[in-house]
C-alpha cells in the first residue's frame, strides 16, 4: 500500500526587485498609454503548472523548489515560489 | 594548438568559429557535440552563438546542462581555456563558469550591428596580441545581451580587471549611445576570477578578414594559440 499521489504544484519565477527588467517596463508603459493610468506597479515572469509524482505534499513541495533551483529560475537574476494546489 | 568547437542543437556560429580559426589562422579545430562526456585531447574549448535549444526557458539555460558541459567545467576547473561568444557567454553564465547573467536588451529589439570594443586588459589568455586600449571592430548579433549582475559583483569585476571588452563609440568614450543592449558599464565580455574562462557578446569569428570589414577578431584565437604554444596557464 502506498500513500503516494499526483500533486500540482503551480510555480512562479520572476525577476528579483531591483533587477531592471525591460519586458515589464515595456508592458506597463504600453498598459498606461491605452489609458490605463492607475497603474502602481507591474512586475511580469513565468509559470509553470507541474504534476509532481510525491508522497506528501511537503514532498512535493520540495521536489518543486529543488527544480527551480536547479533549473527552472536563475539565482543570480530571478526568485520563485512554489504552491502546491491540489 | 587545437580548438574543440562545442556544437549544441541551435548553435549558429560553430561553423564561422571553424572557418576562422582553421581556414583563416591554420589552426586544427574539431566539433564536439554537446552529449560527448570527454574532451581529452583540446587545447581550448569555444561556445558558439546560436539559439540553443530554441532558447527555451533562458538564453543557456538548456544547454548549460547539456552532458558535455560537466567536462567543459572540469577542463575549466584544471585550468583549460574555455570561450563563448554570444550564446557561448549566456552559456557560461547559466553554468556558473561565469558571474551574472544576461536579460533581454533594454530596448527589447534583436540587433544585428556592427560593433565598436575597447580591449580593457591585454593581460589576459585571450587577449594578449592585442594592445591595451586598442579600439577593435566586431558585430554583434543578439536580442538578449544585456548583463546584469549585483552592485557586489559589478565592483569585484571591476575592481579586479576582469571587464576585458566594453562597448565603446567612435571616440573610444563608454557612453549610453554606444551600449548596444543596456549591459551595466558598457560590459561587452568579462572572465572568470582565474582568468581562464572568457565569454563576450560581439562576434570576433565574424571578424576575421578584411572582406568581412574587419580582421580584429583574429588576435582573440592567436592570443589563445600564443598561451597555449608557451605552456602556461
Amino acid at each position: 500500500m502506498t500513500m503516494s499521489g499526483t500533486y500540482l504544484a503551480h510555480i512562479r519565477v520572476s525577476f528579483k526587485p531591483g533587477v531592471h527588467d525591460p519586458e515589464s517596463e515595456t508592458i506597463d508603459r504600453a498598459l498606461t498609454r491605452l489609458g490605463f493610468d492607475q497603474i502602481a506597479s507591474l512586475r511580469s515572469g513565468k509559470f509553470f503548472d507541474i504534476h509532481i509524482e510525491a508522497k506528501t505534499p511537503d514532498q512535493a513541495e520540495r521536489t518543486a523548489s529543488k527544480m527551480c533551483e536547479t533549473l527552472l529560475a536563475n539565482p543570480v537574476i530571478e526568485t520563485y515560489s512554489v504552491e502546491i494546489v491540489d | 594548438m587545437k580548438f574543440g568547437i562545442v556544437v549544441f542543437p541551435g548553435s549558429w556560429s560553430e561553423r564561422d568559429m571553424h572557418y576562422a580559426v582553421s581556414d583563416v589562422l591554420g589552426y586544427q579545430a574539431e566539433y564536439i557535440w554537446h552529449r560527448e562526456t570527454s574532451i581529452n585531447g583540446f587545447d581550448a574549448v569555444l561556445l558558439p552563438g546560436g539559439f540553443s535549444y530554441g532558447d527555451h526557458l533562458r538564453c543557456g539555460a538548456i544547454a548549460a546542462h547539456s552532458p558535455v558541459m560537466g567536462a567543459i567545467k572540469d577542463f575549466a576547473n584544471n585550468g583549460g581555456f574555455v570561450f563563448g561568444s554570444c550564446n557561448g557567454f549566456q552559456i557560461l553564465c547559466e553554468s556558473g563558469l561565469l558571474p551574472g547573467a544576461l536579460i533581454r536588451n533594454d530596448h527589447l529589439s534583436f540587433r544585428c550591428a556592427p560593433g565598436t570594443l575597447r580591449v580593457e586588459t591585454t593581460a589576459t589568455p585571450f587577449t594578449s596580441q592585442y594592445a591595451d586600449g586598442d579600439v577593435v571592430a566586431m558585430p554583434i548579433s543578439h536580442g538578449e545581451g544585456n548583463f546584469q549582475a549585483d552592485d557586489e559583483t559589478l565592483a569585484m569585476l571591476e575592481a579586479e580587471g576582469r571587464v576585458i571588452f566594453r562597448y565603446v563609440d567612435d571616440q573610444n568614450q563608454a557612453t549610453l549611445e554606444a551600449n548596444p543592449n543596456g549591459s551595466l558599464n558598457n560590459i561587452a565580455g568579462i572572465t572568470n576570477e582565474q582568468g581562464n574562462v572568457l565569454g563576450m557578446m560581439p562576434h570576433p569569428e565574424r571578424a576575421c578578414e578584411p572582406l568581412l570589414g574587419s580582421s580584429d577578431g583574429n588576435p582573440l584565437w592567436q592570443s589563445i594559440a600564443a598561451t597555449v604554444d608557451a605552456g602556461k596557464p
